[in-house]
């Protein structure tokens, strides 16, 4: 894809300078939005609008207009024939022009005009000759304009340039026209005190117009530079509170500080022996209930026998078994549990499926169970299960030495004051960043809450999601979740799924297991990878 | 406290994932007990003169009504408020990401236009002018990471359609969306060719491809294209699949993915299918394949042959959409406003 993003003629806003402000940029773009809007009306508004001036520009600021210094002649005006009167008025430039333009037909070129111009501001030419000049130039006599009274004029002012007999036709001229030359001086002398005092008076007027505009600004930026002078006062003003603030709070901090290095001994020392107090409380709860429990594994050698054939009989076949559990492989290799440092402890590993599963996927763990059956069934397989109490067990481990503790369908068996002491023991025995998994029968799918759960003689009382979930919560481990598994078939399920009929499906055929997955806090450290042995 | 949710709205009036999100997030709030305004400004971002409009509008945009302001997709952070956290969908495409695709040996002067919006994004965002940034997924933030310098917390918003549940698992896989070139389409019809099993493919949505599609899928007699389906029929699909496919090109978040996990089924999807194979974890929740026809081949056939496999991931996914909902993203947002509700 392609896309073309026209720019016309506007520029893109350029930011090299890094240190702009967005309010910047923000103004930056705000002018040129506008300038396109002003060139897209000026556009719609049409054709009439091409004289190049504005045509509309808000907001612009008044212009300062002073009157020009009016042109006092009258206007040229084009004619079949001329008399020297109507050019011998005017003077300089303007004189030449009406010349040029009366009697060549044309306006005045470079050269020439400049030529009798520089003649006529040094007094070696006439204005009488330079018109006579033109009239009769190889160009003035083609374009053959009438100009009556030029020819004597011409032909007397001409004679002057003649030697010795010049001077005397000059002084003979001048003594004529003498009376009229007065006159000519005197209505000078008029004209330029008029145009003297016209000038004054316009001067007067645009000096007036510039002094009010320069005052304007002045006052202007005399306000602004006073309110900027205040804003920066309030704001240095506002950075001085902030900053005394500040020392304030540190001070503040730096006193809470104190107090509670004081105080953390002796609530450390309360704590701890709080934990104690609790950790005895419950160890002696858990040895009478362990007391009080139904037949238990590990006493009764004909029990044994009966439990491996119930268990081959309802939980299902190996192999159904062994499909169940691999879904924990993720789980638990995720977790950097499998390996020599990290093992994977299975509490009443049975049969040793899920052994098995740990055992293809090149990881190290063991099982643990108290029935000397279930341990040699395994042991006969080559995998590897020692037989002992759970909690037991837990309790021979160091601290954090262990991977991932599972337990598949155990916890239903227990006392749930040993249940509370597995979980917690379990915390102490994980590394940071292990994982706790205990599988159970779901009681929410009600086929399982109130009949199959009670096939196994050996199982205390079901236990509901939430219970486990907050029991693992409880003890400390963080990221609990709740896994459901293993719905029934889909035959057995009302098809075409209503919202009550989904709830019948949940309720009957849903997920008959489900798994507390927990995490003890903490990460999982990086380790020096030994060669993996098998175990 | 009165909180305003601003979002864009363009010409076209569109309605898609963005919309439903912000429609959700609305209720999200006033469901919490806030009193929040969904405000939609105009937008267009057809030519750059446009984008730069509308990021004046947004700048201009007269939020003091409001007690504290949430921002979602681009540009309306460039609002001004004292208390002003973005929750952030996507910055403008064209100009991050889809740059070099949108324009090929691009000029000075574009290239300068990118600047321009990448300096204008990054100050926008910044403290104080934004408290915090909040994104809808790990690839938006990744690139407001890359590109403008910023810090975002991933924070997933729950799709919109509340009528999704779980069902029994089907004889199917169903690829829900737009026919367009970034979803991909074409690849999972390719992986249909390397598919020995009766396991169908149903293909749910229209778009510019449809046509090239049907004419590839035609021979095989397994892949169905239903079109444009309505909601609650969509909702019955998702129930009773056996798995979803969505093997997009990138995709920012993907409605599908989490559309899947509420309904307890698997994803299927590619590793650089962007913000889904962040989500979905292999073996955990679904299955993330390589991005070629034999490799998601393979995973419908396992899927298919292994039910249990795929109730399993399906039950993970399900446990994992229920942590992104509203009421576990409204309270992140107002704790970083400082607000407090009023219920």
């Amino acid at each position: 894809m392609i896309l073309d993003f026209p720019t016309g003629t506007v520029n893109v806003t350029e930011i090299s300078d890094e240190n702009f402000d967005l309010d910047v940029l923000m103004q930056r773009i705000r002018s040129e939005v506008e300038k396109r809007r002003c060139v897209n009306q000026r556009a719609t508004l049409g054709a009439g609008a091409s004289d190049g001036r504005r045509v509309a520009d808000e907001g612009a600021h008044d212009a300062l207009q002073l009157d020009r210094v009016e042109e006092a002649s009258v206007p040229f005006e084009a004619k079949d024939r001329y008399s020297v009167h109507d050019f011998l008025p005017y003077h300089d430039e303007e004189f030449l022009t009406r010349v040029y333009r009366g009697v060549l037909r044309r306006p005045p070129d470079g050269t020439g005009f400049a030529s009798f111009l520089g003649q006529l501001r040094g007094g070696s030419l006439s204005k009488v000759e330079a018109l006579g000049r033109i009239r009769y130039s190889t160009e003035g006599r083609a374009a053959q304009v009438p100009v009556a009274g030029l020819a004597p004029r011409f032909a007397v002012r001409s004679m002057r340039r003649i030697p010795l007999l010049g001077r005397i036709v000059a002084i003979a001229q001048y003594l004529v026209r003498l009376p009229e030359l007065a006159g000519n001086c005197e209505r000078l002398e008029a004209a330029v005190f008029q145009r003297d005092g016209a000038l004054r008076r316009q001067m007067d007027r645009n000096s007036a117009l510039v002094e009010r505009s320069v005052n304007a600004v002045i006052e202007q930026s005399a306000v602004r530079s006073a309110k900027t002078r205040d804003d920066l006062a309030r704001v240095e003003q506002q950075i001085g509170a902030l900053e005394s603030r500040a020392r304030e709070s540190q001070a503040a901090v730096d006193a809470l500080h104190g107090d509670v290095s004081n105080k953390a001994d002796s609530t450390e020392l309360a704590h701890l022996a709080l934990l104690v107090g609790r950790k005895a409380e419950r160890q002696a709860l858990a040895e009478l209930s362990d007391r009080m429990a139904t037949p238990s594994a590990g006493t009764d050698p004909r029990f044994d026998a009966f439990y491996l054939k119930l268990e081959d009989r309802f939980r299902g076949s190996r192999e159904d078994i062994r499909g169940r559990v691999e879904i924990y492989i993720p789980l638990v290799a995720g977790a950097g549990a499998g390996t020599q440092r990290r093992p994977i402890v299975d509490l009443g590993c049975g049969r040793g499926e899920w052994i098995e599963a740990i055992a293809a996927h090149g990881l190290s763990g063991y099982g643990v169970d108290a029935n000397p059956v279930m341990v040699a069934d395994c042991a006969q397989r080559g995998q590897r299960a020692v037989q002992a109490d759970a909690l037991d067990h837990l309790r021979s481990l160091p601290t954090s030495s262990v991977g991932a503790i599972t337990s598949m369908h155990v916890v239903e068996h227990m006392a749930f004051s040993r249940l509370l002491a597995v979980v917690e023991e379990s915390l102490r025995v994980l590394n940071p960043g292990g994982v706790l998994i205990l599988e159970t029968p779901n009681p929410e799918n009600l086929l399982v809450g109130a009949g199959r759960f009670y096939i196994d003689p050996t199982h205390q009382r079901p236990i509901p999601p939430p219970l486990l979930q907050f029991v693992a919560e409880h003890l400390g481990f963080v990221d609990v979740e709740v896994l459901r598994l293993h719905p029934m078939q889909q035959d057995e399920w009302f098809a075409h799924a209503s919202p009550e009929r989904q709830r019948l499906n949940d309720l009957l055929f849903g997920a008959q297991d489900y798994a507390v997955v927990a995490r003890k806090p903490g990460a999982v450290e990086d380790e020096p990878e030994p060669p993996r042995e098998a175990l | 406290m009165r909180i305003g949710i601003l979002t864009v709205r363009s010409r076209a009036g569109e309605e898609g994932g963005a919309e439903r999100f912000f429609a959700g997030l609305h209720r999200g709030f006033v469901d919490a007990g806030f009193a929040a305004d969904l405000v939609a400004i105009p937008s267009d971002e057809s030519t750059f003169e446009a984008i730069e409009e509308t990021y004046l509008r947004c700048y201009d945009f007269d939020a003091s009504p409001f007690d504290a302001v949430v921002s979602t997709k681009a540009p309306t952070y460039l609002v001004r408020h004292p208390n002003h956290v973005c929750y952030l969908v996507h910055t403008i495409r064209v100009f991050y990401d889809m740059f070099d695709s949108a324009f090929e040996g691009a000029g000075r002067r574009v290239q300068a236009q990118r600047r321009l919006v990448h300096r204008l994004d990054t100050l926008a965002l910044s403290r104080p002018r934004t408290r915090s940034v909040f994104a809808i997924g790990h690839e938006v933030a990744r690139r407001l990471d890359r590109h403008n310098g910023i810090e975002a917390t991933v924070l997933h918003p729950p799709v919109g359609l509340d009528a999704l549940h779980a069902g029994p698992f089907g004889d199917y896989v169903l690829l829900p969306g737009r026919l367009h070139r970034w979803k991909r389409v074409r690849l999972a019809i390719a992986a249909m060719r390397h598919v020995a099993r009766p396991l169908r493919l149903l293909i749910a949505g229209s778009g510019e491809d449809e046509d090239a599609l049907r004419a590839s899928a035609a021979p095989d007699k397994r892949i169905v294209f239903l079109g444009r389906v309505p909601d609650d029929e969509l909702v019955e699909l998702y129930a009773n699949a056996l798995a979803i496919a969505f093997v997009p090109l990138r995709e920012d978040y993907g409605y599908v993915t989490v559309e899947a996990f509420r309904s307890g089924k698997p994803v299927v999807t590619c590793t650089d299918s962007g913000e889904a194979a962040l989500l979905v974890e292999h073996e955990r929740t679904g299955l993330v394949a390589a991005p070629d026809a034999h490799s998601i081949a393979s995973a419908f056939e396992r899927l298919h042959d292994d039910r249990g496999l795929a109730l399993a991931l399906g039950a993970a996914a399900q446990a994992k959409e229920r942590m992104m909902r509203w009421d576990r993203v409204v309270p992140v947002l107002s704790t970083a406003l400082g607000a407090r509700s009023i219920a």
